[in-house]
């Protein structure tokens, strides 16, 4: 008996909700759906009124046009380049200098994190004319040294990472000191291989800032063979003709990897940001 | 007793600190300085040294075209001054207020509803999370499109549903709300993980024992479910703020959209703080007034961050 | 150890493949793996390559095929173009220019910016190439040569085109509303009585404009003051004022009258979201302002047959401007024989021919390839207009400060939020305190 009515009372709450999901789930996908079709549209098509739906043919002209003529396949090239490096470099240092500061112990440890800590409020703005001009003088504008070296610590990345290796359990680290491990070998063999859903967290997060920075890139690039994806795509509306069409193929391509990646390996790369959270 | 590690670490703390530092410890300290050097010197080149350039440089008139000089604080009183920088901050306050706020409210509806045992979970929690990586450039522009008076499908379906046409991308009045709409759409998602992450941490049973008390679903939201994830809530409120107040990509995209003409009403109503240092910047070349707007940003950030620990006694919950 | 190795190893190959990407494309493999992350210009000074700096996207094909022309005569110097949209061209030349080493060897300059450049000492003085005759200047008009002559009467770069403003109109809509085609004598009064029989709405909201005003105010609202007997930015010779005078406010009264009064061209509203050219571009509007380089857009999208191109509609007195982009070359750079070489061929008929598909070129005597092809389109409107047309405002001590200024309180004016006497009055202040911020 009881289980009939909780069948009953559950339906019509599970229908709601279902009902207000799908209603976000419309609104958060569909910029993407409208994107991808405008893609295949022509300009004609695009800015058409009334609106058409559906282009008249799946041709893959837009996206030849942009990613050749308009370099975005360069852009895309070089996007991954300066995403990859910079992960990889940031995870690196980040996973040092955390390890330095949870697990090791030396004078004024805790003051220096603070101060790391204080450092993490100041807004982008106070600090990127004077690194422009470091980039200026170390005659790294224009480079993918001004994209990468700036970044190569991060102070969130380093906060996320030393909480996760402050959860780490001490035996095996002391079984390690008294086996006679070198503090190097205890964070590469005994405490590295333990994190590595915190370096999928980190890695995540750092992946999706930098492959969407605009404001630097901006600033410090000029060459066209060096554009990234989010140049590419602010430089478009700048032009007097605004070649719609074009720029909603230059969205797909701009947005749609990480997209694609995110919905394909979402439940590990997800849950490891969802725990990132509870941790920070 | 003999100095091993055992030993050392089966000492209370602060025994070990007044402890000197014997050949043991002062190996680890090496190990941790080395640990943490080039991070550290990362952090001094690039954040530390750049924030105290920018404080000196707000006191001077410099542009990088001419030799700088000491003005003291008369950029400052310039700023309090300027009408557009006080519309900026208008706009900067506007956008954080409107966007993190609502913003994590609505992450926390949407994730107590996902909480629930329906079906599809992992769908939509792929589905709410894609707008948070995708570029946000690129997403303003399909936005400004979706929203146009003409050929937007917003306005088409507003058309169909018997609804006027809303001038959004035009009307002064309306940029803004257009913007926080964009910003909250994109980190809907982000938020909504995690508090799924720490609502599922909710012991089912608090639940039942509120429904025997006759508690219906809203009063439960209420009074249990907020309480118990509001350290997450508070860490996802201070997040959303400073980084709203940080944010330039979507503000860039939209003021930028009429930076032909830098100015005028759209331009004025939809600029906040940060674009305007950018533009003050590179734009206008006047590096040393930006500094000094740049460092008022940081104060706000500053107290109101200092402001929400403080209020954090009254509502936050930790166990 | 064998990971970190493997993974040392991985990176230090990644870097090395980055920098080859980074530094110029023409340095080739061994300047790139020397492990210098170092900026192009570094790499092909070294090979005495030249760094081409430019914004207008729509002409990039004359561009290269400029550049290509040149690196047939001269194999010994490469030229690498950078196109740069116009919103973020001017920080990076002159911010570069500041730190020491230029992002460009030879780039495109304009009056308005020339100036102060020139005052500023950030454009090389180039006078040598004219003396030697490498240069005749007997080839070009002389208010293009007065644009980049220095304050000390030197030279400081190339005039590299010749682009006034006209009217170019929809010869389709004029043909539906049966109304003849404008002329080479196209009054203000005229221009407005066409535009209301071109305005047409449809259940109370306009479909179609007679007119609209170019966003680019050179194009449109600056000519106004010109063509309504008025000066601009010349407080010598305008009773002291930058821009607010009497002539001024009556022009720019007419021109917001056009949206306000006669509701034949649509205001800031519309306008913000579909640009005028892409309302020109759809139909929408039968006529616009606009220099050359537009037509082939224009062209692309309605069709030869439908463009036609007639005088800048005048108030009091036949005007426009004349905006002669130049070419030169900015200071400390550090390959400067190879781009003085560069800028001479720049100057030479051969360099400036290619322009002629989308430009009138500076040079004179070329004749442009547009002129032959758009005759129809009544193109020579363009040429002639040089008879009357004015030099570029000298916004020139506040460098782009007035006319962002100016372009501020339009804005405010085509949205309806400001009256113009307010609004020239507020440009005035602004145009002062920014030079005053200037000196």
């Amino acid at each position: 008996m009881t289980e009939k009515l909780k069948r009953r009372r559950i339906r019509p709450r599970s229908v709601l909700i279902h009902a207000v999901l799908l209603l976000g789930t419309v609104t958060m996908l569909l910029p993407f759906l409208w994107m991808l079709l405008a893609s295949f549209k022509t300009y004609q098509e695009v800015m058409h009124i009334p609106i058409i739906w559906l282009p008249s043919s799946w041709n893959l002209d837009n996206y030849v046009e942009v990613l050749g003529n308009m370099h975005f396949g360069r852009y895309f090239f070089n996007t991954l380049v300066v995403t990859f490096l910079t992960t990889a470099i940031q995870l690196t240092f980040c996973a040092l200098t955390a390890y330095g500061f949870s697990r090791l112990r030396f004078p004024g440890r805790d003051a220096i994190f603070f101060g790391f800590i204080c450092l993490l409020m100041v807004p982008t703005q106070m600090l990127i004319v004077p690194r422009y001009i470091m980039m200026v003088k170390f005659h790294w504008l224009d480079s993918y040294a001004a994209l990468i070296i700036p970044h190569f610590i991060s102070i969130y990345g380093t906060f996320l990472l030393r909480q996760y290796f402050m959860a780490l359990p001490r035996d095996l680290e002391d079984a390690a000191k008294i086996d006679g491990c070198g503090y190097i070998q205890i964070f590469l063999q005994v405490l590295m291989p333990l994190m590595t859903n915190a370096c999928l967290a980190l890695v995540v997060y750092t992946v999706v800032f930098n492959w969407n920075d605009l404001l630097w890139p901006l600033l410090v690039l000029n060459s066209e063979k060096l554009r990234t994806l989010a140049i590419g795509i602010a430089s478009m509306r700048d032009e007097h003709t605004v070649a719609r069409h074009l720029m909603m193929t230059a969205g797909v391509i701009s947005t749609f990897p990480l997209i694609l990646v995110f919905a394909f390996g979402q439940k590990k790369l997800i849950e490891s940001m969802a725990l990132s959270g509870i941790k920070g | 007793m003999k100095e091993t590690t055992e030993a050392i670490l089966a000492e209370p703390a602060h025994k070990r600190r007044r402890r000197k530092l014997n050949a043991m410890g002062r190996r680890e300290a090496m190990w941790g300085y080395l640990f943490i050097a080039p991070g550290t010197l990362g952090v001094i080149v690039f954040t530390l040294i750049p924030l105290l350039f920018s404080f000196v440089m707000s006191m001077t008139d410099w542009s990088m075209l001419n030799t700088p000089h000491f003005l003291g604080l008369a950029n400052y009183r310039e700023l309090f001054q300027d009408k557009t920088v006080r519309r900026e901050f208008q706009n900067t306050f506007l956008y954080a207020f409107g966007t993190a706020p609502i913003g994590v409210f609505i992450s926390l509806v949407l994730a107590t509803l996902m909480s629930t045992k329906i079906r599809g979970r992992s769908f939509y929690r792929v589905a709410y999370f894609l707008p948070y990586v995708s570029m946000p450039a690129a997403i303003t522009i399909v936005w400004q499109w979706m929203l146009n008076s003409d050929t937007g499908i917003v306005n088409a379906a507003l058309g169909a549903l018997g609804f006027n046409k809303v001038a959004f991308m035009s009307d002064p009045k309306l940029i803004m709300p257009v913007m926080i709409f964009i910003s909250i759409w994109q980190m809907i998602g982000y938020n909504m993980v995690i508090l799924l992450a720490g609502l599922q941490n909710i012991p089912q049973t608090y639940f039942d024992a509120a429904k025997v008390d006759g508690a219906g679903g809203v009063k439960q939201f209420f009074t249990i479910t907020i309480p118990i994830v509001s350290p997450t809530i508070f860490f996802l409120m201070i997040i959303s703020f400073i980084n709203s107040f940080k944010a330039f990509d979507i503000v860039y995209m939209i003021v930028g959209a009429h930076a032909i003409t830098s100015g005028g009403p759209l331009a004025n109503a939809s600029r906040t703080a940060v674009y305007g240092i950018y533009e003050k910047s590179f734009i206008e070349l006047r590096m040393g007034y930006a500094a000094a707007e740049a460092v008022i940003l940081f104060l706000i950030i500053l107290v109101l961050t200092f402001v929400q620990f403080k209020l954090q006694n009254r509502w936050v919950h930790y166990d | 150890m064998k990971k970190i190795l493997a993974m040392i190893l991985c990176l230090v190959t990644l870097l090395t493949m980055a920098s080859g990407c980074g530094s110029g494309g023409t340095s080739g493999g061994k300047d790139a793996s020397s492990g210098s992350e170092t900026g192009s210009k570094e790499d092909t000074a070294e090979q005495g390559a030249v760094e081409f700096m430019y914004w207008g996207a729509e002409q990039k094909e004359a561009m290269e095929t400029i550049a290509n022309d040149f690196m047939d005569v001269h194999p010994e110097i490469k030229v690498n173009l950078t196109q740069v949209p116009n919103d973020q061209y001017w920080t990076k030349l002159l911010t570069s220019i500041a730190s020491g080493s230029p992002c460009a060897d030879v780039c495109w300059i304009n009056p308005s910016y020339a100036v102060s450049m020139m005052n500023a000492g950030q454009l090389v003085n180039v006078q040598d190439l004219y003396d030697s005759k490498d240069i005749d200047s007997a080839n070009f008009v002389q208010a293009a040569l007065d644009s980049y002559t220095g304050p000390d009467g030197a030279m400081y770069g190339v005039p590299k085109d010749f682009q006034t403003v006209c009217l170019i109109y929809n010869k389709n809509l004029f043909d539906e509303a049966n109304l003849p085609y404008p002329g080479n004598d196209y009054t203000w009064e005229q221009m407005l009585s066409d535009a209301q029989a071109l305005t047409k709405t449809e259940d109370g909201k306009t479909v179609q404009w007679g007119y609209v005003h170019n966003s680019s105010v050179m194009s449109s609202w600056f000519v106004y003051c010109y063509v309504n007997g008025g000066e601009l930015f010349d407080p010598d010779n305008n009773g002291g004022k930058y821009i607010d005078t009497d002539a001024n406010r009556e022009a720019f009264q007419n021109a917001a009258d056009l949206i306000f009064k006669y509701g034949v061209a649509p205001d800031g509203s519309v306008t913000a979201e579909t640009t005028p050219d892409e309302l020109f571009m759809n139909n929408k509007v039968a006529m616009i302002t606009y220099v050359p380089s537009q037509i082939a857009n224009y062209v692309e999208m309605l069709g030869e047959d439908a463009i036609g191109v007639a005088s800048f509609p005048y108030m009091t007195q036949q005007s426009t401007i004349s905006n002669n982009l130049g070419y030169g070359i900015p200071s400390g750079t550090k390959n400067l024989e190879a781009a003085k070489i560069f800028l001479t061929y720049l100057a030479s008929r051969e360099g400036q021919e290619p322009q002629s598909d989308i430009i009138i070129p500076a040079y004179q005597g070329i004749t442009s390839k547009m002129e032959e092809e758009y005759a129809d389109m009544n193109f020579s409107v363009y040429i002639d207009a040089g008879k009357y047309a004015v030099g570029t405002p000298a916004e020139a001590v506040s460098g782009n400060a007035a006319r962002q200024a100016v372009e501020a309180e339009v804005q405010s004016i085509i949205f309806g939020e400001k009256d113009v006497a307010t609004a020239l009055k507020d440009a005035e202040e602004s145009i002062i305190k920014a030079v005053e911020n200037a000196k």
